[in-house]
């Protein structure tokens, strides 16, 4: 497994060339510790890229955030609760992020800070963050799918996806994986 | 370790990518995992489930040569059309330009991971699709939860991680004895078994010691072959008109009912027909104003809803809690009426007060289309000042300025809209009174018979759209038909036969239900799985289910298309119309019972052919339509009845449009006024639902969407509605909460005088003080008793209004309770399972609110639809 492609920022994302992603893998005993620390632990997703989102330094407590990850038509949204949730990362275990499409008929949800729901608009699904993205009330079938996150010098990183995109066959084609 | 450790997981290499498995949520992996374990199941271990089951990696997606069959959804009476696909594994090519290209739009046909599924078709082993429909004017692609995991019901014999749709009846089953085990035997065999009851009963006590209860997934093919069964007279059917149309029939009660009759007869009174109101969606689409009376659309009709929810109408809901179209009406300048439980006389009289007192009356259409001394009656009624808004809310609760609202928004110039549903046809022994008074509203702002005006069910379940064939029940008079409930009280019945329902666990009262049937000597349960019903039968025979034989049904708008089969029914199987056939033919052969030319069907056809030629038939004018033609209409159908000219069928969109089948040709107001004291407002409601000092509270059951129906329909799999809604809820006002010392999570008992029922309490304004909802026809655990009784289930606290002959008697909306907490540890995220964890129960929270930050359920804030917004045409109501 290798991606190739030549590290560049676009839009925040980055790519990984195949020696800084095994050089990642190589750091086992670093994400051991990050696991001690509630960090999530290095992904190795079978073929998905790397993607820088944001520094932690960056982030705004309850703020949405956007990024399309792992192609370049998939978005989907970052939210730093600023307290412990399920599968949350970073110092507080606190970062979770989703897939911005619905999962019933894949209109794009929005996220609303007051309510700290991802609500989509097209027949009023009602998605929760602080619950992995599972169905609070609304007509889709399956959670939103998860952007499976870790955090690596003082960024987070976005390393593979739990579930799959709506309106595709397998999270990865067809498209082109974010950063090249 | 917390129980949030399992965001590590570790994707290895060589796994599958993608994955298709969500984490947490809505579904859980049963037949694979037990809910505990699927939750720590680490990603790799779920995508390798899926991958086995489907033999591959990817999603299998319909490749161009698939094969193609059409339906509508087996569940509600909204009705959605889909498409099934079904391709040999085997022969599986996934090409890239298989089912178009990828990725799907937004609002296109992208095919879910719960749309797929693998089983036999004609002995192949097959991957199923099944995909709503783009192409049907219903839903348009549109789906619910129900709709759209249509394909996890399907039978499979392999581990499917997402469901475990095996609990099949495979083939028949007797018992030597009562309380004995079963046994497996022939077809054969069962079939001499039964037609030998049949005989001994008629022969020793006559055929009205037969009873009959069918059924709840029915259509008119079903109905063919019971109505001719049983109502046909010799020698056709069993009737006996020698004995008198009381004695020589067998005792039928239909669905939720003991007694063949309409589920609202008072409707007669007004339009010359009590058969259910049906319309067309798109006169519900372009009303100004839609009125939801008793009904949780939202949950019960969901894409109807959307339909309606995409559309600038306003809304005015009538309903005790706080549902979502009631919060959508508020938001969106309808009005929500939340009334005090049945005190719908009161209320809509003093709507129709503010009506008449403002001339805001439909003029034109009463004076042209309603018989005019019924009008009189009908304004001297509700003119009386105690229905003066003001006056009406001490027995309502609805402020006036609410009342006013709803009335300017019902009344002329709008074209309004009224739906209604269990709020009203359930109302016990009142079911008539509530039935009529909403008619009345409805003429008095003529909603019926023209565009945008649509008077009528929002419905439960598709149905059978016919009943009568050529063989009415020998007994004209409604009224005087045997009861079945009755007659299995009085000890009267020798031979039961259930057929596609389950009684046992949906009736009122049925710890006395139960009863009386353990003392029937013989018990048939034709089912397609094992249920609450099937322990107490003799004979067990293995029905098929949707998708394993072809039958049709019409749905709200009168559109009937036929569901065709696309799968293999498992075991021995049957489809239910053949099975009342091959008795029927048993009977003709073994005893001469009837006549054996009139039982040879072995095919759908056959009985849709013999069905469209009787008189019933030909009223609908379904005898010009072939099956061929039918199944060429797919997913769109006709709606009944259809007329034909010359080669052409036309099916028709709106009923009573130019008269009604009355005497004169004009409908009629039947006023009906109800009484009550100052210090007794609620003076009119029967004794046994009225909250007393012993039982304080009014009990209402309602429907959660996830669980359609409330697992009314043997159909829904355990797992899907058990992981969603894992226990009886029931809802709770803060204010009622606090002074019971209940907190979210915590268990508590209802009782009243017919029996009780635990459940988790969730604090919610969603009820008002006074009310508490618990969950209609959910299926608890039985935790071993050894009656097959639960704890947990809300019909235990419901009147049984059979007792009544007259109305449907149906009390399963309302009903009284004592609440109490009990002393056992409370629901909490950490001791439920993860995959059951619910949003639904939490605090309230909000401004003002004491709030669990855990809770999300409270916010029923309305979501403003994209086509509202921003100007995009709406999905529905544009012409394609």
């Amino acid at each position: 497994m290798s991606l190739s492609s030549a590290p560049e920022e676009s839009s925040g994302g980055v790519s990984v060339s195949r020696r800084q992603f095994l050089a990642a893998g190589a750091a086992g005993a670093a994400s051991a510790a990050a696991v001690a620390a509630g960090t999530a632990e290095a992904g190795r997703a079978s073929g998905y890229p790397r993607l820088r989102i944001i520094q932690l330094s960056k982030l705004e407590r309850n703020k949405a955030v956007k990024f399309n990850y792992p192609l370049e038509k998939q978005p989907n949204v970052l939210v730093d609760f600023g307290r412990p949730v399920p599968a949350g990362v970073g110092p507080n275990r606190s970062i979770v992020a989703y897939s911005r499409l619905c999962q019933h008929m894949g209109c794009e949800v929005e996220y609303r800070p007051f309510a700290r729901e991802l609500n989509c608009p097209c027949h009023q699904t009602r998605y929760d963050p602080e619950r992995k993205g599972s169905i609070i009330q609304g007509v889709a079938m399956q959670p939103l799918p998860r952007v499976l996150l870790e955090v690596r010098r003082g960024a987070v990183w976005a390393v593979g996806i739990d579930g799959l995109i709506y309106g595709y066959r397998s999270n990865l084609t067809p498209g082109d994986p974010v950063g090249g | 370790m917390s129980e949030e450790h399992d965001h590590e997981e570790r994707l290895s290499r060589g796994q599958v990518i993608g994955g298709f498995l969500g984490g947490a949520g809505a579904l859980a992996l049963p037949g694979f995992l037990r809910p505990g374990d699927a939750f720590a199941a680490d990603e790799a271990t779920k995508q390798r489930a899926m991958a086995s089951f489907l033999g591959q990696d990817e999603l299998p997606v319909p490749p161009p040569n698939a094969r193609v069959k059409t339906s509508a959804c087996q569940y509600c009476n909204v009705g959605c059309g889909y498409k099934m696909y079904t391709w040999p594994v085997k022969s599986n090519p996934q090409r890239p330009d298989a089912a178009g290209p990828y990725p799907k739009d937004a609002l296109g046909d992208w095919i879910s991971p719960a749309m797929v599924t693998r089983a036999e078709v004609e002995g192949v082993d097959s991957y199923v699709a099944v995909v709503p429909d783009r192409d049907c004017i219903v839903n348009k692609g549109d789906h619910s939860p129900r709709g759209g995991t249509n394909a996890l019901t399907v039978y499979t014999t392999r581990k499917h991680p997402l469901t475990n749709p095996t609990e099949r009846l495979l083939y028949p089953q007797l018992r030597a004895r009562k309380g004995g085990p079963l046994r497996r035997v022939s077809w054969n065999e069962a079939l001499d078994v039964i037609a030998d009851r049949i005989k001994g009963v008629i022969d020793r006590h006559g055929p009205h010691h037969i009873g009959l209860w069918a059924a709840d997934h029915l259509s008119p093919e079903m109905n063919f072959a019971t109505t001719k069964l049983f109502f046909a007279p010799s020698p056709r059917g069993l009737y006996n008109p020698a004995l008198g149309p009381d004695d020589g029939v067998a005792v039928r009660a239909i669905h939720n009912r003991p007694k063949w009759n309409s589920e609202h007869p008072s409707i007669g009174e007004h339009f010359g027909s009590a058969s259910t109101l049906l319309y067309s969606y798109r006169d519900l689409e372009i009303a100004d104003t839609v009125m939801i009376a008793g009904a949780n659309t939202y949950e019960t009709g969901t894409v109807l809803y959307n339909r309606l929810h995409a559309r600038p109408n306003k809304k005015v809901v009538i309903d005790p809690r706080r549902t979502v179209p009631a919060q959508n009406a508020r938001d969106l300048g309808g009005v929500h009426l939340q009334l005090r439980p049945n005190t719908d006389v009161v209320l809509v009289n003093s709507i129709m007060y503010v009506i008449l007192s403002e001339g805001r009356e439909d003029k034109a259409f009463i004076k042209a289309r309603v018989d005019p001394a019924s009008f009189e009656q009908l304004r001297r009624t509700v003119l009386q000042e105690k229905y003066r808004p003001e006056n009406a809310r001490r027995v309502t609760g609805v402020p006036a300025t609410q009342v006013r609202k709803a009335a300017r928004l019902l009344g002329r110039p709008n074209d309004s809209s009224i739906l209604f549903e269990k709020g009203i046809i359930w109302s016990g022994t009142q079911n008539e009174a509530v039935m009529s008074t909403y008619a009345n509203l409805a003429l008095l702002v003529g909603a019926i018979g023209r565009p945008g005006r649509v008077f009528g069910r929002q419905g439960g379940h598709q149905s059978a759209y016919m009943y009568d064939f050529d063989w009415p029940h020998p007994q004209g008079d409604g009224d005087q038909r045997r009861n079945l409930w009755q007659e299995l009280e009085r000890g009267r019945i020798e031979l039961l036969i259930f057929a596609i329902a389950n009684p046992l666990r949906m009736q009122q009262q049925t710890n006395q239900l139960r009863d009386f049937v353990k003392d029937v000597p013989f018990v048939v349960d034709i089912n397609i799985r094992p249920s609450d019903t099937s322990k107490f039968a003799d004979l067990v025979l293995p029905a098929a289910a949707w998708g394993e034989y072809t039958y049709t049904r019409e749905n709200l708008e009168r559109r009937v298309r036929v569901n065709q089969q696309f799968y293999d029914p498992p075991g021995e199987a049957v489809a239910d119309y053949l099975i009342f056939s091959r008795i029927a033919n048993r009977l003709a052969k073994r005893h001469g019972l009837v006549d054996r030319s009139e039982w040879n069907f072995s095919n759908w056809r056959q009985v849709y052919n013999a069905m469209r030629q009787t008189q019933e038939g030909k009223n609908l004018g379904l005898h010009a339509l072939s099956p061929k033609r039918l199944e060429q209409l797919g997913t769109n159908g006709i709606q009944l009845p259809i007329t034909k000219r010359g080669k052409q069928l036309i099916g028709t969109e709106r009923l009573y449009a130019t008269g009604f089948p009355t005497p004169d040709g004009r409908a009629r107001f039947v006023a009906k006024d109800q009484s009550w004291t100052e210090d007794d407002p609620l003076a009119f409601l029967p004794a046994e639902i009225k909250p007393n000092r012993e039982y304080p509270f009014f009990v209402t059951t309602v429907r959660y969407q996830s669980v359609w129906q409330s697992g009314y329909t043997y159909r829904w799999t355990h797992d899907l509605a058990m992981n969603t809604v894992p226990f009886m809820e029931f809802v709770v006002n803060p204010r009622n909460a606090k002074k019971h010392g209940l907190e979210d999570g915590d268990w508590a008992e209802l009782r009243n005088q017919y029996g009780a029922t635990e459940g988790v309490v969730n604090v919610s304004n969603q009820v008002p003080p006074g009310l508490i909802s618990a969950i209609f026809g959910w299926q608890g655990p039985t935790d071993g008793d050894p009656e097959g009784n639960s704890r947990y289930y809300a019909n235990n606290l419901i009147a049984g209004g059979h007792l009544q002959q007259r109305s449907n008697g149906a009390f399963f909306k309302n009903t009284r309770a004592a609440l109490r907490k009990l002393d056992r540890p409370s629901r909490t995220a950490k001791n439920t399972p993860r995959l059951s964890e619910k949003q639904r129960y939490g605090r309230v929270s909000g401004p003002g609110a004491a709030g669990n930050p855990d809770s999300k359920a409270e916010n029923l804030i309305s979501i403003p639809t994209v086509a509202r917004d921003v100007g995009r045409p709406p999905s529905f109501g544009a012409e394609r």
